[in-house]
């Protein structure tokens, strides 16, 4: 699966480096300065990239711990977010990564312990605040889980923090260090879906998405709390249908009371992020549809997107209470 | 297209051999050969004749970006074996100090190396490296005009400890090149492979001539009627642009406001 790994020189001794080494032992090893030589230099393409990433093992000096937009949240005003990694393993068209990154390796950052003291800090800046870290945005948090083992390290870290929540955000089924630990009360495990039908044409890579509600369904089971994110909502002629299929689905399955929160967010990029992509994929439909700019934000033009928006929303809260409800609210 | 930038003829000998390349007309100061889609240019020696060589042969070409780059040649290694073939996974300039990194995104018929490109035949062999004189040159130049993922270099090993370089002879040179034709033809392969999945995405809509025939677009226009056309095509292969309906249509402001509606008026599919 990984054919090429780069490693940050300081840091090729790191005891995660060395682990991660012999789980890939036939893996071309190459030694790098700082993984910005590799990761995101100019006249790279991210298209082709994506057919063999490599993993590159880095060291993250600054800026462990980045605000999070206004607008995005699961019912608290204090909201961060924190990346151990760059770049993601599965291939979905509509991800904001493609057009942000010039590079589609993965970047994978081992100093766990310098994000861990970060995230501390911000919770002690605040005390008796709840603070929201969000853990999947500039990757997914469990895809990699095998190879990362970033559970094992921070769902211990935050048990003992209060007043936290962490969500873990993925598409991923690699939930067996969670399954195999008892749950904690402070961390939302939320699943992204799409309907099955996009999915299958957008989601390349990913489990599908009735994989994805068995292992939801695993989780529940084992008392983890549980997150259902529809973003980004994505349209075309048969969206009522497949979103009313998907939520018969999801809520046949999933209890209201394993809910934390369910979340939801129109199709959007920010309008450098759509040209970067658009000349990525020109042949790709979802780029080439009904879509305008608005506010720096390129998204599906404003009848389409309320439509889709309302119609999605009516449909949601048929099922679920208001107050677990948090739709994007860029 | 394929750029070969090779230093030295005993080296390129092979390539052009095995292509049926000809030497051009009017290519000095460096001697360029083409056939089939192919390029090649003898450098000189050193990283400075290499990047020249690959600027030289960039502009020779008609400019073209995205095109696939090759520096093939011989090079030193500490423990590897005479005729070993190595493709480059770094590329690192003794004298800066700076490295390139090709990302290897194809499936290699080869083992992949660290190249170190160093100033003077290198005789003490202290690193595990493959020293050459070159690649630095003509990667940092290559680069400029061309997606990494379509840059490679191959050296085979002509020289180690046991072996020095005063043994390489042009004979020698020709025949380690020869033996690994197969292994450069297999890489190229499946470079092109990739580089053709970047030429539809670069080329222009089918109708984009006959719109800029017809009316006055500025630039910015231009770059607009591009992107309109070409996600009409995106969105409808087989759709009649060039309609009577259109070319009625008095200004270019219209026809762009047009295509617009156009576009938001279709069935939106997966």
């Amino acid at each position: 699966m990984i054919d090429s790994i780069y490693i940050e020189e300081e840091i090729q001794n790191h005891p995660r480096v060395l682990e991660v080494c012999e789980r890939f032992p036939k893996s071309r090893r190459i030694l790098c300065g700082r993984y910005g030589e590799v990761f995101n230099r100019k006249a790279q393409n991210f298209r082709l990239q994506k057919y063999r990433p490599a993993l590159i093992l880095a060291k993250k000096f600054d800026h462990f711990v980045l605000d999070v937009p206004k607008g995005y949240g699961i019912g608290s005003d204090r909201n961060f977010y924190f990346s151990h990694m760059l770049n993601c393993i599965y291939d979905c068209r509509y991800c904001f990564l493609q057009g942000m990154y010039r590079s589609a390796h993965l970047v994978f950052f081992v100093n766990y312990e310098d994000f861990q003291a970060a995230i501390e800090k911000k919770t002690n800046e605040a005390p008796g605040i709840e603070t929201h870290f969000f853990s999947g945005y500039d990757c997914d948090s469990l895809a990699l889980e095998p190879v990362t083992r970033f559970t094992e390290s921070f769902l211990p870290f935050f048990a003992q923090l209060p007043n936290t929540q962490l969500e873990l955000r993925t598409k991923s089924i690699q939930v067996k260090s969670l399954l195999n630990r008892e749950p904690i009360k402070n961390c939302v495990v939320a699943f992204s879906f799409t309907p099955a039908e996009v999915a299958a044409v957008l989601e390349d890579k990913t489990p599908s998405v009735e994989r994805r509600l068995k292992t939801m369904v695993q989780l529940q089971e084992r008392g983890w709390k549980l997150g259902l994110r529809f973003d980004p909502l994505i349209y075309h002629e048969q969206y009522k249908e497949q979103y009313e299929q998907l939520f018969q689905d999801v809520f046949r399955k999933i209890q209201i009371p394993s809910l934390h929160s369910v979340s939801l967010g129109p199709f959007r990029l920010p309008k450098e992020g759509y040209e970067n992509v658009y000349k990525l994929y020109p042949d790709q439909k979802l780029f080439a549809g009904p879509l305008e700019e608005r506010n720096g934000m390129v998204s599906y033009v404003r009848g389409i997107e309320e439509e889709m928006v309302s119609f999605v929303t009516k449909k949601l809260l048929q099922r679920i209470p208001k107050n677990i409800f948090f739709p994007c609210a860029i | 297209m394929i750029h070969f930038v090779v230093a030295l003829l005993p080296e390129a000998q092979p390539l052009i051999d095995y292509y049926h390349l000809k030497a051009l007309p009017n290519s000095e100061p460096f001697k360029v050969y083409e056939g089939d889609g192919k390029r090649l240019i003898i450098s000189g020696i050193g990283k400075t004749q290499a990047a020249s060589a690959a600027a030289f042969l960039h502009v020779f070409s008609g400019g073209l970006r995205n095109q696939i780059w090759m520096n093939v040649g011989v090079a030193g290694h500490s423990e590897r074996n005479l005729g070993d073939g190595i493709l480059a996974h770094k590329v690192t300039d003794q004298v800066s100090g700076k490295s390139w990194y090709p990302p290897i995104v194809i499936e290699t018929p080869c083992p992949t190396e660290s190249v170190l490109t160093v100033e003077r035949p290198e005789t003490r062999y202290q690193g595990s490296w493959v020293y050459e004189m070159e690649a630095a040159g003509f990667y940092s130049t290559a680069v400029r005009f061309s997606t990494a993922e379509l840059i490679h270099c191959f050296k085979v090993i002509s020289d180690n400890p046991k072996s020095s370089t005063k043994k390489v002879s042009p004979a020698l040179a020709k025949r380690l090149i020869r033996n690994h034709l197969q292994t450069i033809d297999i890489i190229l392969k499946r470079t092109t492979k990739l580089a053709e999945e970047l030429i539809p995405l670069e080329a222009a809509p089918v109708e984009f001539q006959k719109f800029l025939g017809h009316w006055h677009f500025t630039v910015s226009e231009q770059h607009r009627l591009r992107r309109l056309l070409k996600r009409i095509e995106t969105l409808m292969p087989k759709a009649v642009i060039w309609s009577d309906e259109v070319q009625g249509l008095k200004k270019a402001k219209d026809v762009l406001e047009f295509l617009e509606e156009k576009i938001n008026s279709l069935l939106v599919t997966l």
